[in-house]
């Protein structure tokens, strides 16, 4: 058997083509369950569990209007949903990131090596992801949809964060 | 280790099997709507393109907050029923559509016809959902076949599927169930294939178990949403049927024909 793990670009565990019959609902069902009794394994589902703590905690700290002092917004409840189910959706395989909120009420992701190698990722209650990543003097940035699986131009930023 | 990129043979023939085991075939097209995705606006204008579609209903997500109080009962704090578009059915419930603001798919369920009447009854709805949600980037696309095997009594996998499941060595203990879900990739192209098969168990005494086959192959990555995509989806049916051929015994085969 070969594997090609270390190639992300195209490979994520989270998106499944949708299905209607009854068949397609058992085996999604299946599935979740597989993947939740991996997940509460410490050794697999650590960061995913880590990560909706800290969205939980960074939701209620940003919970009220002005909550860094600057006039910010409070966490959209969608943006909160949406930057939930953008955990859901990380490849396991993902170096994990720090949570925060933005002033405008989106959740933010941040991968961090050092000041000059860093992403940031936002998700709004539109489910729109705005990306910004700086590799020295090279910078990337924009805006995609996430529909149920993270871009690649996302993903690919994040393993050129992470590439030895 | 690099691997070579492989060639999708678009010639290649596969036998036509008069009685494939497909309970369910399925184009998806996940793209956001630019257009308005208003309830009201959508479903007019649908119910006005799809008029051999009779049934529909409304398609929602359901979220649902509870607060733990230490007192017992979880405290329900809001159910909240969003709309995210609708669905749509054929008089005879064989051919479902589903149009959201991120996504549209159709479904063709047992008994399957031919891809050529399958994929022309997707691409022409897919040409009403870009009418109608006017998205201009496709993020990804999935070509998904879901084959199910009954079987009655106590079989050997092995008998069934050419990479079955086996015990550890040494330990000559029957299956109760498995669950295989390998993700592939297709070296040289930008296609993934979840291959998924496991075992539907019994509902009763008298009712079949199933092995299950369920081929879902997937294009992730920006395209314009503005094409019929024909050359692509041909591409993933190559693949779905390699998959499927390359799954089941020969013997198998033989007997869907």
């Amino acid at each position: 058997m070969k594997t090609a793990l270390t190639l992300s670009a195209v490979v994520t565990t989270a998106a499944i083509t949708c299905g209607a019959s009854d068949s397609a609902n058992f085996i999604a069902d299946l599935t979740q369950k597989s993947r939740e009794h991996i997940q509460r394994a410490e050794t697999f589902g650590n960061q995913s569990q880590q990560l909706r703590q800290e969205l939980c905690a960074t939701a209620e700290e940003c919970a009220v209007a002005n909550w860094d002092g600057y006039g910010a917004l409070p966490i959209e409840i969608e943006a909160y949903r949406n930057a939930y189910r953008l955990i859901e959706a990380l490849p396991a395989t993902t170096p994990t990131p720090t949570v925060g909120a933005e002033p405008d009420g989106a959740v933010t992701f941040e991968w961090y090596v050092t000041p000059h190698r860093t992403i940031s990722v936002s998700i709004d209650a539109n489910a729109l992801l705005n990306y910004a990543a700086l590799f020295g003097v090279s910078s990337v940035f924009g805006t995609e949809p996430f529909l149920g699986e993270l871009p690649s131009q996302i993903s690919g930023l994040i393993a050129r964060l992470h590439m030895k | 280790m690099a691997f070579s990129p492989i060639t999708i043979n678009l010639s290649e023939r596969f036998d036509h099997l008069s009685k494939a085991p497909i309970v369910e075939a399925i184009v998806e097209f996940r793209a956001r709507a630019e257009g308005e995705w208003q309830r009201e606006t959508v479903g007019r204008e649908l119910r006005e393109r799809l008029p051999d579609y009779p049934q529909f209903q409304e398609e929602t997500k359901v979220e649902q907050q509870f607060a733990l109080t230490g007192e017992g009962v979880p405290q329900q704090l809001a159910h909240d029923r969003l709309w995210i578009g609708l669905a749509f059915r054929t008089g005879d419930r064989l051919q479902v559509s589903k149009f959201h603001r991120d996504l549209f798919s159709f479904s063709r369920l047992a008994p399957y016809t031919d891809w050529t009447q399958f994929i022309t009854e997707a691409l022409r709805l897919w040409r009403i959902h870009l009418e109608v949600a006017r998205p201009s980037e496709i993020q990804r696309i999935g070509v998904r076949f879901i084959n199910r095997i009954p079987f009655s009594g106590e079989i050997r996998l092995e008998d069934y599927l050419i990479a079955a499941p086996k015990e550890p060595v040494d330990l000559n203990l029957p299956f109760a169930g498995f669950l295989h879900h390998d993700t592939l990739i297709v070296p040289g192209h930008p296609y993934g294939i979840n291959l998924v098969r496991t075992i539907q168990p019994a509902v009763g005494a008298q009712s079949p178990a199933f092995i299950i086959v369920d081929i879902d192959v997937f294009r992730s990555g920006a395209l314009a949403a503005d094409e019929s995509r024909l050359d692509i989806l041909s591409e993933m049916r190559w693949l779905k049927n390699k998959a499927f051929f390359g799954s089941l015994l020969p013997s198998v085969i033989d007997s869907f024909r």
